[in-house]
Parts: structure tokens; C-alpha cells; sequence
């Protein structure tokens, strides 16, 4: 299905991800890639008819765009339909340049808000117009043709990666943008309508067909969603760094078709994930890219970063025939022929031939239907004989209460060595020994328990796979030999408020036996698990605070407080009607939070985090469908640093100008320097070279320094433009429904006028 | 008489020497008279001021390591700086030998075909087009005149800048504007100049006076960039005619020559009658070869200014390379009239016609010559 045909060696470095293919003048196609020199190559693309295994273009062939900023991001398309040529987007940033390749005219230059990190070019929802979509730092605008803005939107992080398409069947389409927050969140217009979370950074997103996308990760996983749900991945230890999908063996459907960081090209089947063929290129991938063009059949190029451009024609031979050959070297001519590698894979973790490659399929991936119990395991697959039980037992445990409060000396002194909870679990003889071992439970943590009915069912090992909550993805738990027992507990810590599924496997047996018996279980941990509710109020309150309404009455909302959180009260017996007040202590960073209602349905969420508050919100809207929620968010010391950000903004502007002033003047003294001093170069009078060359190092020392110190402040301006929207982002969290998109532009509106007290008042008060 | 008013009346007949003598005996006696200070400021910079929205000479170090130009290598027919391949139909134009452009009927600074290296510029003489300017000429014409004016004054130089509070100045209006042009044009500041108008446009942001003068300090420093955002923000708040021609200017400087054209349209849309931008998009249009353009827009300037030397000697000069040799005799016999004392012009017109096989156009258009220009003419044939 795929036949090499030419190399074409543009002898430039590549960014990867940077490389695109347009028509830049009529019925001729283009490559254009951005180099580590901060300029775009263009060159023309030899005919498909042309064997050739090296193509070198000439330097006077090749078109060198020069951006002067780092490009981060390249795309082609065209605002209208009839343009008989592309236009070519180039990301830096600081700005979107959208320039016209063949008439050498740039159509328009925008500063985005936090730059332009990932380009796409299409229409949103309702809106009429061709844009070219930006994602930024933290935000997403939409230039039209002239240079208008008709969509911004915040992100909540900065989006690497933009794809526009009908996710949801609705006849719109959205905006998929994938983030360095792990989520690929969706947005329709300026509204987001859905979020995804991942395991890291989105590095690359492409459209497949019928409501499906295909993603890669930064730590190696490719994997596939067919609208909100995730049909399978893969992972490997290098990165994806180029994703497409195209229809290599026509019959109809897509394959993905993935370019890795180690140089590895290959094609899956998009239904199982399966392995169709396999290229190994010489340098890491940059992008594989499909062209269209107009006078020859689509076909593929397969970009590496140090210039190698490979060209594969798409021979639709036998449909379904899924057997691949290739040109692998033109002067040998042999043919090589990788057959379709397709048994089926069952288990959690598979070694994958040479490649060590970690191959999961999320089979198990079930997400739960409302209503589900959150303890329930939702699946179970035992090889325990049908008398033994396997239980697991997760509770937050505060340990040492003091943990947070007291100084250090806690933290490393031996005062809890045993907790007390531990001790039933163990064998007496054994707890002496304990003492050499490090304490586990030295730290508020959740606590596992992993218990067998059968006392000689002794456990030498817990795997648990959950994603998002340990680096790589796994924890294997294993106690040591001499503590084996049917009980084993260890402290476990999830970072981040969202549902978590976990795939526990519990190990069981006689110890040093070659088998042991298998249970594997999916636990779904409550929302809320790192936090351990307290049974009095506390003395001091929280500063901050959210309050909203709610038409519910306060069973609901214990009912709803119960489903996410650890209770340890029974609250359903005993319930006041007109009040209930449940009080938290954060398990991570001993942060309190405490959740009122009254009986006429005012809920008062006490926190110092924006986050923690934002995250409240969001559940309860979610769980109990609230469409449409305005609040007053009061959060003093969120509020307090976006003043400070606010005046240190105005500071680094202030000095931006001088600095670049100073830069660009030192830069005209430093040119005729150095032309004075190849003149005297040319006179060869010596002792004169030397004196010129001597002071130009000085200048040019002196205009290094400048820069840096320039760099580093732009690098704290930004910084800070991000923290104010993802400030405004917590606070548009706090609110559903119409009102959030409403602040966003309020917000937006307020950051342009730099007016900092309307921006917090906005924050505070929007929509009440 | 009021000296003060006598000094304004001389401002007034352009006699700028003669208001700062007067201006500064006012000074001695009240040093803090601002009305005085802004009237010498305004005569010192007056006998200075230049016009920059012409096209200027662009210097070796400027042309070789200046990247601010978008395309190195652009399409040929698409940039100032590689010329279109052959035009066919027209009689070839003989090609100026400093440019390597088809002559034209002005001599203009500015022409940047250019692919020479550094080492090529140096060792081919003197900079690329112009004879006999050094290569560090252009860094000089802007030098700081700091310590050049304590020599002329006794009394150290009128304004010391440095020691000037700049942002209390800049929020006194009626003095900030002739402060910063004495800075800018008198005293090339540039980079003090430049503080003072950042400053000033961030007290308002809507003022398109202080957004041009802006460009026109990052102009001088070379940032080109920042410069086409000033003037298309000056443009937007206020049309101008400078900020047409600014904008312009910049385009062309960066090498983008269709959204020069494109500026000077809009600027020609909006003054209709004005013939700067015309003529600034035919140069344009002659620059990229596109001749027969540049023709119909120098003919279109002429109809605003029938006499504008630079319209008439262009139309002229391809009249004459367009086979119709008696068509120019007409746009010359106008710039002879205004401009005898050129015999250069004369020599040009005549010997073009001289080497071209005279004797066959000697019945006809040669008779019509008034005096004057066939002394011209007798005067070259003898050279």
C-alpha cells in the first residue's frame, strides 16, 4: 500500500511538528518547514513520476522566510474557497503572521494573547466566516481574513496542539485542543463543552473519520477516542511526534499513521490499534503529511528533523490486502515485506517483540453511567479459588494530626513510628523489627488496604495501574518477605481532584512459590479521596470563599457530599433540615475546606484555593445537572496576587521599550563596527583588526547581556499574563452556564484596560 | 515693538536664524518663559527638518546584514530586490549600470537589487550603487549632534537632555510636541526621543501624532517591525497623509512591495487629490519593473500636477524606450521650461535621441525645440 519513491534533502534541522505542504503557486505543491534558525523553508515538491532517491534542491530553489522569533507553529489553508493559492500561518511568540507566499505580502500580523503555539484553519459553530484558530499559553483566539476577532476563549493551559472537527455528531464543529494540562478539552465557539483528561502533554491530535481523533502523548501514548470515549492506546517510551490519519489500503477506512521520536514511522489499524507496517527513518520524525496534490494522487511525506523528506505513493492495489512493500534502498532494490502483525492482546501489559514497547488496550475502559456506586468495582477477574475473597479498603487517614501544623521536627522525627492503625495487622514478633523500617504512614495520605479472606493467602505484591496518578502510569506495592501476611497496607497520594480509576492486582499465594493466584479489580476512587473530613468545626475559618444557590433540598446535597467524599459520620440519619456544615482537611498540603448549606438552599463553599473551590462547583453542577449557576467568589489571596501581577506587568512593559530601544541601538553601532572593522581587515592593517575586532566582542558581550536580561523579563511577563487567565479561568469555574461565558469577555475586556479593581470586582460578583 | 511678536512674524517668513537670535536674547532675561522656549526650539528644528517619507539612500551595512525582511529569496516580480526577468513586446530599456535596473527618467537613491556579499561590496568599490559614499556614511548622518552644538554655542548647548525631566515635559501638550521634534530632528536623540513619545502615547493612547513620531524614532533605530504596528495604528486613528506615506515607506523597506502599493492606494483613496501617493506607487511599480504601471500611475499624477518633474521625465523616458521618441519631446519641453539650468537632462534627452540614428527623426520633432533647448541640444551634440 505505501511505495517509497523519492528523497528530497533540504539539509536544514526541522522542528518537529513544524512542517506543513500547501500550494504556494497554481497547481504546484510546497513544502514549507520551519528550521532551528527561526526561518521557513519552502521548497517546491519534485513530481510524483520522478524516481529519484536523492533530491538536493538548489539555494537558489529554496524560498528562506525569515521570522526572526522562535516558530512555533506552521499551518497552510485559506480564509476563502476560491483562492487558487495557500497561505502560509506562521505561529511565534508573540504573534500570528499570515503571509502569501507567492506574492511575497503579508496578509496580516496579530499579537496573540501568550503566543501562538498551535494553528488551525477552519470554521467554529455558528460562525460564518473561514478563521484561523490560535491556541495559545492560555487562550484561543479566532483571526478572520481581515484581522478581526470574532472568537477568544481561555484555555485554562497553554494548547500545543488544535484539530477542528464534528465531535459530537451535532452538526458544528468544535474546536479539539489538546493542552499541557493533560486534557484535550472541546470547545464549540468560545463555550467549552467538553473535557478529556490525559496523562501528559498532548503532543499531536489528528481527525479521523465518523466523530473519531487519534492523540499522542509526550510520555508515549497514541490513542484513539471516538467521540468522549476512548476506544484503545498504545505506549511506548518515545514520542509521538506526528499523527495523521489516511486511507493507505482503500478500503474506505483511515489508518493512523504515527511518526515517533526515535525515527520510527508506522501505520495502525484505527479500529484495534493493531500494528499494519513499520518504517525505520534515520533521524527522529518530524511530521508525516499527506499531500493533496491536484495533478497526482494523494500521497505521503514522512518529514525527519534533520531534513529528510521522504515521499510514499498510496497504491490502492488489492483492497484489504494489508500487505506492505517498499523501496527501502533504490540502489539495491529490495523489497521488503512486513506482514500484518495481528493477534488480539487480553492482558494489561505485553512486551511487543524488539521494541520492549509496553502495549495496553483499554478494553477495560468503561466510563460509569450515572448512578453507579463509586466503591463498586466495576470489573473483577479472579483466578482465587471461589472461597477466598479478596478486599480492598481505601480511607484517607490523617495519621499524625499535626503533620501540617507543626514545624519540621514531626516530619522527620520518629514519633509515629508505628500507627496505630497497623498494628492489628501484624504479627506481634514483628513489630520490633519495624522499627528499622522507613514509616509509610509518616504523612496524611489515602490509605490502602489490601486484605485476603484466607490467612494463607499471604500478599507479596499490588500492582495498581491508574493513569494521572503516578509517574509511568503503575505502582507495584510489595511488602518485605518477613512482613508477609493476607493484609497489607500502603499510603498512596492522588494529586489532582478528578475521578480516578484504578485497575488494582493483588498477588496471592504461599511466599516463594513461581505462581500465585491473580485477582484484579477496577476501583473508582471518589473525586474527593484526599480529603479527611473532620468531626468538630474548626476553630479558624477559611479566608475565601464561594456561595451560591441551589434548589435542592440538604439531603441532596449530604446525599451528593457522600458520593465524593469520605464521610465518617452517618449524615443521612441525623439531619438538620435547615442546616448541614461538613468540614475537610486536605490531605495533600493540610488545606481546609469546610461545605455549608442552609435550608433554603444557600451553599457557602469555604477554601483558601481558587481550585479546590472551582473543582466543588464543578462536581456538584455536574452531579446534580445544574444548568445555570452564578455565584460570588471571594478568594482575598487569589485576588491580592493578581495585583501584584497587574503592577509588575507594568513595570516589565514600561521596560520592555527602553530595552529594546537599547538593543536595537547597540545592534546599528554593532553593524558598523563591524563593517569598519572588515574594512581595515581588507587594508590589512593589523594592529587596527584587532583593536575593532577586540571592541566589537565588547559590544556584542554588552548586547548578549541586554538580551538576556530582556528574556528573562519577557519570560515573567508571560508567566504572569498566564497566571491572570488562569485566574480568570478558576473564577469562570465557579459559575455554569451562560454567566461563564459572559466573564470571560467581561475579564478580557477589564486585562485590556489593565483595570484590576473591575477584574477582581468581575471575579467577585459576575452574574449576581 | 514686542520682540516676542517680531520674533513670531520672522518665524512666520521662514527667517528661523534670525528668531533664535532674538529668541534667545529673551532667554537671558527670563529663562523661564515657555512660550520663547518653544519658538527657538521650532526654529532650530525648522532649519533642520527633513521630510523622511521619501525614499532614502539605503547604506551597504543595511542592505547586507538587515534581516527584517520577510522572503531572502522571494518570487521574482514580488520584491524590490530581484528584478523581473525580461519584459517582452518594449524595446529593452539600456540598464543603469549603478543599479542594474532599467534606467528611469529620475535619478532616485534608492534601488536594492542586491546579492553581493560583504566582501563583494567592499572589494567592487565604494557601496553597491552610490559612487562615491563611504561605507559608513549612513551611520553618520544620524549622528548625535551633542557635542557638535557646543562648539557653535558659547553658552553649551540650548536644551541639555539629558538633565530634562522628560515625563514632566511630556505631560505639558503645548510643549512636548516642539521638545520632541527639537530631540528628534536637531539633536537625533533618537533613543531619548523615543522614551518621551512611549511615554507620551500611553497618556493617550489615541493620539496618532505621537503614534507616527513614534515609528519614526523605531524607523531609525531599524525596528521595522514596530514601525509598521505605529503607523498602522496612526493610520487607523487618523488618515493622514504622512501616515500613508510612512507606511508605505516601511513596506518598501522590508521588502514588501505589494502592501506598499497597497498603502499608497489607500492613501490615494483617501486623498484623492494628492499626488505623492501616486507617484510613490509608480516608483514602486518602476522598481519592480512593472513599467507599464508605473506609467499609468505617473500619468495619473500628472493629471493632479501637470507639473511635477518626476511624472514628466518618467512618462517621458518610456514614451521615448516605447518606439514613440516624439511623444517625449513634449513632457521634456515642460521640465526645459521650468528647468532650463539642467543641461544634464538636456544631454540625456539628446543624445538618447543622437544614438538612436537622429537623422531619422530630424525632420519632425527636433524643429519644434524652442531656443533654449537647442542650445541644450547644440551644447551636447559638441560633447
Amino acid at each position: 500500500m505505501l511505495r517509497a519513491v523519492y528523497d528530497l534533502q533540504l539539509q536544514q534541522t526541522i522542528r518537529p511538528g513544524r512542517v506543513v505542504c500547501g500550494m504556494f503557486s497554481e497547481g504546484e505543491m510546497y513544502i514549507a518547514a520551519a528550521n532551528m534558525a527561526n526561518k521557513v523553508i519552502i521548497s517546491k515538491l519534485p513530481t510524483l513520476v520522478t524516481y529519484a532517491s536523492r533530491i538536493v534542491p538548489s539555494k537558489e530553489s529554496l524560498q528562506v522566510l525569515n521570522i526572526n522569533q522562535t516558530i512555533t507553529a506552521l499551518a497552510v489553508g485559506k480564509f476563502t474557497r476560491d483562492s487558487p493559492t495557500d497561505l502560509l500561518f506562521i505561529g511565534t511568540p508573540t504573534e500570528l503572521i499570515v503571509y502569501d507566499v507567492p506574492s511575497n505580502r503579508e496578509v496580516f500580523r496579530r499579537p496573540t494573547t501568550g503566543g501562538a503555539s498551535s494553528i488551525a484553519i477552519g470554521t467554529t459553530g455558528r460562525i460564518k466566516k473561514t478563521l484561523a484558530i490560535v491556541g495559545g499559553q492560555s487562550a484561543l483566539q479566532g483571526f478572520d481574513q481581515e484581522g478581526n476577532e470574532p472568537l477568544w476563549t481561555l484555555t485554562g493551559d497553554n494548547v500545543s496542539v488544535l484539530c477542528l472537527f464534528d465531535i459530537n455528531k451535532d452538526g458544528q464543529t468544535e474546536i479539539v485542543a489538546g493542552c499541557d494540562d493533560h486534557q484535550i478539552r472541546v470547545f464549540r465557539e468560545t463555550e467549552q463543552i467538553f473535557s478529556m483528561s490525559e496523562t501528559d502533554n498532548v503532543v499531536s491530535l489528528a481527525v479521523l473519520k465518523d466523530q473519531s481523533f487519534v492523540y499522542g502523548l509526550s510520555n508515549g501514548t497514541v490513542g484513539v477516542y471516538e467521540q468522549y470515549d476512548r476506544r484503545w492506546r498504545v505506549k511506548s517510551k518515545s514520542v509521538p511526534t506526528a499523527l495523521i490519519g489516511m486511507d493507505l489500503n482503500g478500503n474506505g477506512e483511515q489508518e493512523i499513521l504515527c511518526g515517533w521520536s526515535n525515527g520510527k514511522f508506522e501505520v495502525r489499524d484505527r479500529f484495534t490499534g493493531n500494528l499494519m507496517f513499520k518504517y525505520q527513518m534515520d533521524d527522529p520524525v518530524a511530521q508525516v503529511v499527506e499531500v493533496h496534490d491536484p495533478r497526482a494522487n494523494s500521497y505521503l511525506l514522512v518529514c525527519s528533523t534533520e531534513g529528510n523528506v521522504k515521499a510514499f505513493a498510496v497504491e490502492n492495489g488489492a483492497a484489504g490486502d494489508s500487505e506492505v512493500t517498499f523501496l527501502q534502498d533504490v540502489s539495491s532494490n529490495e523489497f521488503i515485506s512486513v506482514d500484518e502483525q495481528g493477534e488480539s492482546r487480553i492482558n494489561i501489559f505485553e512486551e511487543e517483540d524488539e521494541n520492549e514497547e509496553a502495549t495496553m488496550q483499554d478494553r477495560l475502559d468503561v466510563r460509569p453511567k450515572k448512578g453507579d456506586f463509586i466503591m463498586d468495582a466495576a470489573y473483577e477477574w479472579s483466578t482465587m479459588q471461589e472461597d477466598v475473597e479478596v478486599i480492598v479498603e481505601i480511607e484517607p487517614s490523617m495519621n499524625d494530626p499535626n503533620y501540617f501544623t507543626s514545624s519540621d521536627s514531626h516530619r522527620d522525627g520518629q514519633k509515629s513510628l508505628v500507627p496505630p492503625g497497623i498494628q492489628a495487622f501484624l504479627r506481634t514478633d514483628d513489630v520490633g523489627d519495624l522499627k528499622s523500617l522507613p514509616n509509610l504512614f509518616d504523612k496524611p495520605c489515602l490509605k490502602f488496604t489490601v486484605r485476603t479472606t484466607v490467612s494463607t493467602y499471604k500478599i507479596p505484591g499490588v500492582i495498581i495501574f491508574a493513569e494521572g496518578v503516578f509517574a509511568g502510569e503503575s505502582y507495584y506495592h510489595h511488602p518485605p518477605e518477613r512482613l508477609l501476611s493476607n493484609v497489607t497496607q500502603f499510603p498512596l497520594s492522588i494529586p489532582k481532584n478528578t475521578p480516578v480509576e484504578m485497575f488494582v492486582t493483588v498477588m496471592a499465594g504461599q511466599p516463594n512459590r513461581k505462581y500465585y493466584f491473580c485477582h484484579g479489580q477496577l476501583i473508582k476512587i471518589k473525586r474527593f479521596a484526599m480529603y479527611y473530613q473532620l468531626t468538630e468545626q474548626q476553630p479558624t475559618q477559611p479566608e475565601g470563599y464561594v456561595t451560591f444557590k441551589l434548589l435542592e433540598r440538604t439531603n441532596r446535597f449530604l446525599l451528593w457530599a457522600a458520593d465524593h467524599f469520605f464521610l465518617r459520620t452517618d449524615h443521612k440519619s441525623s439531619t438538620d433540615p435547615n442546616k448541614a456544615v461538613l468540614s475537610f482537611v486536605g490531605l495533600r498540603d493540610g488545606e481546609k475546606l469546610s461545605l455549608e448549606m442552609t435550608g433554603d438552599g444557600e451553599v457557602t463553599v469555604r477554601t483558601d484555593s481558587i481550585d479546590t473551590a472551582g473543582d466543588v462547583v464543578e462536581c456538584i453542577a455536574e452531579s446534580m445537572s445544574v444548568k445555570q449557576l452564578t455565584s460570588r467568589a471571594h478568594f482575598p489571596k487569589a485576588y491580592d496576587t493578581l495585583k501584584d501581577v497587574f503592577v509588575q506587568v507594568e513595570e516589565f512593559q514600561k521596560n520592555r521599550q527602553r530595552q529594546v530601544a537599547d538593543i536595537a541601538d547597540r545592534g546599528s553601532t554593532i553593524r558598523a563596527m563591524l563593517m569598519k572593522a572588515e574594512e581595515t581587515k581588507m587594508l590589512e592593517v593589523w594592529p587596527e583588526v584587532r583593536k575593532c575586532f577586540l571592541e566589537l566582542g565588547n559590544q556584542n558581550k554588552a548586547v548578549l547581556g541586554d538580551f538576556r536580561v530582556q528574556m528573562e523579563a519577557h519570560e515573567k511577563l508571560t508567566t504572569g499574563l498566564k497566571l491572570v487567565s488562569q485566574l480568570i479561568d478558576k473564577a469562570a469555574r465557579l459559575r455554569v452556564g451562560s454567566v461563564k461565558a459572559d466573564l470571560f469577555a467581561k475579564c478580557r475586556m477589564a486585562v485590556q484596560n489593565r483595570d484590576v479593581g473591575l477584574l477582581t470586582r468581575l471575579m467577585e460578583f459576575a452574574g449576581t | 515693538m514686542n520682540p516676542y511678536y517680531v520674533a513670531l512674524r520672522l518665524f512666520e517668513l521662514r527667517r528661523y536664524e534670525d528668531v533664535s537670535k532674538i529668541a534667545t536674547k529673551l532667554l537671558e532675561k527670563d529663562p523661564q518663559n515657555e512660550a520663547v522656549w518653544a519658538l527657538k526650539m521650532r526654529a532650530l528644528t525648522q532649519q533642520v527638518y527633513v521630510d523622511e517619507y521619501e525614499m532614502e539612500y539605503e547604506g551597504v551595512v543595511d542592505q547586507l546584514m538587515d534581516e527584517s525582511a520577510i522572503a531572502s529569496n522571494p518570487r521574482a516580480g514580488t520584491s524590490l530586490r530581484t528584478a523581473m526577468p525580461g519584459r517582452p513586446g518594449a524595446t529593452a530599456r539600456p540598464m543603469s549600470r549603478k543599479t542594474g535596473r532599467p534606467v528611469s527618467g529620475m535619478l532616485r537613491p534608492s534601488s536594492r537589487q542586491t546579492t553581493a556579499s560583504l566582501r563583494g561590496a567592499m572589494t567592487t568599490g565604494r557601496g553597491i550603487q552610490t559612487g562615491q559614499q563611504p561605507l559608513t556614511a549612513k551611520i553618520g548622518k544620524m549622528l548625535r549632534q551633542g557635542t557638535a552644538s557646543m562648539i557653535t554655542s558659547p553658552n553649551g548647548p540650548f536644551i541639555v537632555l539629558s538633565r530634562l525631566n522628560l515625563s514632566k515635559y511630556t505631560q505639558k501638550r503645548y510643549l512636548a510636541k516642539p521638545l520632541f521634534e527639537y530631540m528628534f530632528f536637531h539633536d537625533h536623540e533618537t533613543a531619548l526621543a523615543l522614551e518621551m513619545a512611549n511615554a507620551a502615547c500611553e497618556l493617550d493612547p489615541k493620539d496618532w501624532w505621537w503614534l507616527s513620531r513614534r515609528g519614526m524614532c523605531h524607523y531609525r533605530l531599524g525596528l521595522h517591525r514596530e514601525v509598521e504596528k505605529d503607523f498602522q495604528q496612526a493610520v487607523a486613528l487618523f488618515p493622514h497623509p504622512d501616515n500613508f506615506l510612512w507606511l508605505s515607506k516601511v513596506y518598501a523597506r522590508i521588502d514588501l512591495p505589494a502592501q506598499a502599493i497597497e498603502s499608497y492606494k489607500n492613501g490615494n483613496s483617501t486623498f484623492p487629490y494628492e499626488p505623492a501617493m501616486l507617484l510613490g506607487a509608480a516608483r514602486i511599480y518602476e522598481e519592480l519593473d512593472d513599467l507599464t504601471n508605473s506609467t499609468l500611475y505617473y500619468r495619473d499624477a500628472l493629471k493632479i500636477d501637470a507639473m511635477n518633474f518626476e511624472a514628466l521625465a518618467c512618462v517621458g523616458m518610456e514614451c521615448y524606450y516605447n518606439d514613440q521618441p516624439e511623444l517625449p519631446l513634449r513632457y521634456y519641453r515642460y521640465l526645459f521650461q521650468d528647468a532650463v539650468q539642467v543641461p544634464s537632462l538636456a544631454c540625456h534627452v539628446i543624445s538618447n535621441l543622437v544614438s538612436d540614428g537622429f537623422s531619422k527623426w530630424e525632420s519632425t520633432p527636433l524643429r519644434s525645440l524652442s531656443t533654449s533647448e537647442c542650445v541644450a541640444f547644440s551644447a551636447s551634440r559638441r560633447t
